[in-house]
């Protein structure tokens, strides 16, 4: 805080305790070491005062830039979820919203930009998730492709390919609602994925609620064989194939708008199916965007 | 006649006793701006050998900084005495002294005390020199 740095502290204070006494003292002569004295005490006084006001609460977020910037960080949802579960994952994220607060940007605009960073992270914790977690997520991707494609269908593949989308796409493409909505997805994803973990980073099973019982590997694997010969069907062997290896090129080779429309239509597919089925697609076939 | 002449008399005796007190007043106060002038120089000789042994690392940083208050208080005074030594109102010393928490200002302060304390010593008969005066 500048006015705690002892350039600022000390003068501002000798010239309020140098007017206190010139005030006390008016009528009377002090002597050297009187006016000394009276001098350092009344200053004494005043930087104990300024101290104390300015460690308040209220004075740090006037004064202290760095404070205000914490406090706005703490009270965004996602940024204290990711806080109170994940250090690692906080640092990254702070880094980047402190880098992009410090030119200027708000908060909210901020955390758009942090939204393919917020993806990664977000990604490495679905191991962990629950099946409801997993659903949410899956819908959230649709809702992010079907917006792109909407936009521009190279938007989308460059989405399903995990290349960089630009900062005025990501400012522009989504909505409140849609911001909202994959905010809430990861904190479902962390909560629940540190509500099944013990302190050392052990699964606690006793955490994992009765209805997230996992289908059967086989069972899965037809249901996937399944929608890959209706995704087959509908757009042809090489996306099919494409969708099923996750290798997608930095330029498509089959039209962006029909690569997306295959992708959506195969998470939209899996989202079809009954929960524990669903989670299990999506999470080990579908690389959910 | 005589009486006149012994009023007169009189009245010499008063102006020599009062031109005795005021030269009494005056070195009085040139002693006073003269011990301020010397707490100041040393002050500032101590503030350079605390920095000194501040980067040396011989001493708790703590006490460094308590040492260096303390001759922040000692440079205080010195102000103080010179600025009375200098016949100054108590509002202007209280500005002095105001002034030396202010950085680049404050060293202006001193130079400007110092070279007004050397001159008043000077015009009174002391002899100054590179620790201050001495009558």
């Amino acid at each position: 805080m500048i006015i705690l740095q002892p350039l600022f502290l000390m003068p501002i204070c000798a010239s309020i305790a140098g007017f206190v006494v010139w005030v006390a003292n008016r009528d009377y002569l002090l002597s050297d070491s009187g006016l000394i004295r009276h001098f350092l005490f009344v200053m004494t006084i005043c930087i104990v005062i300024i101290f104390g006001v300015s460690k308040t609460n209220t004075a740090q977020m006037y004064f202290d830039p760095q404070f205000r910037l914490q406090a706005e960080l703490d009270a965004h949802p996602v940024y204290s979820t990711i806080k109170r579960i994940s250090p690692d994952d906080l640092k990254a994220l702070h880094d980047f919203l402190v880098l992009r607060m410090s030119h200027g940007e708000t908060l909210s605009y901020a955390f758009l930009q942090a939204r393919p960073l917020l993806t990664m992270l977000t990604r490495r914790q679905l191991g962990f998730a629950d099946q409801k977690s997993l659903l949410t997520w899956g819908r959230v991707a649709v809702d992010t492709l079907k917006v792109l494609q909407a936009i521009d269908p190279m938007l989308c593949y460059r989405a399903i390919s995990h290349q960089a989308l630009d900062s005025q796409t990501l400012l522009h493409a989504f909505n409140a609602d849609n911001t909202k909505i994959f905010q809430q997805a990861i904190i479902d994803v962390y909560e629940f994925s540190h509500r099944i973990s013990n302190p050392d980073g052990s699964p606690r099973h006793e955490a994992i609620p009765q209805d997230n019982t996992p289908v059967d590997f086989n069972t899965a694997g037809l249901e996937y064989r399944a929608i890959k010969e209706t995704v087959t069907q509908r757009f042809g062997e090489s996306i099919s194939g494409q969708l099923a290896m996750r290798l997608f090129l930095e330029l498509p080779i089959e039209p962006p708008e029909q690569i997306c429309a295959a992708k959506i239509f195969q998470l939209e597919s899996m989202l079809e199916r009954p929960q524990a089925m669903a989670s299990t697609l999506l999470y080990d076939n579908s690389g959910i965007y | 006649m005589k009486e006149f002449q012994n009023s007169n008399v009189g009245l010499n005796f008063s102006m020599r006793r009062d031109a005795e007190l005021d030269e009494e007043e005056l070195q009085e106060s040139l002693w006073l701006a003269s011990k301020g002038q010397k707490m100041v120089l040393y002050s500032i000789l101590l503030n350079l050998l605390l920095g000194a042994v501040e980067k040396s690392n011989v001493l708790p940083s703590m006490l460094i900084w308590g040492l260096i208050a303390c001759v922040f208080v000692y440079l205080l005074l010195g102000v103080a005495r010179m600025c009375t030594g200098l016949d100054m109102v108590q509002g202007q010393r209280i500005l002095f002294l105001v002034l030396l928490f202010f950085p680049l200002i404050n060293v202006m302060i001193i130079v400007y005390l110092s070279v007004k304390t050397t001159g008043a010593l000077r015009e009174g008969g002391w002899k100054v020199g590179l620790l201050g005066g001495e009558s």
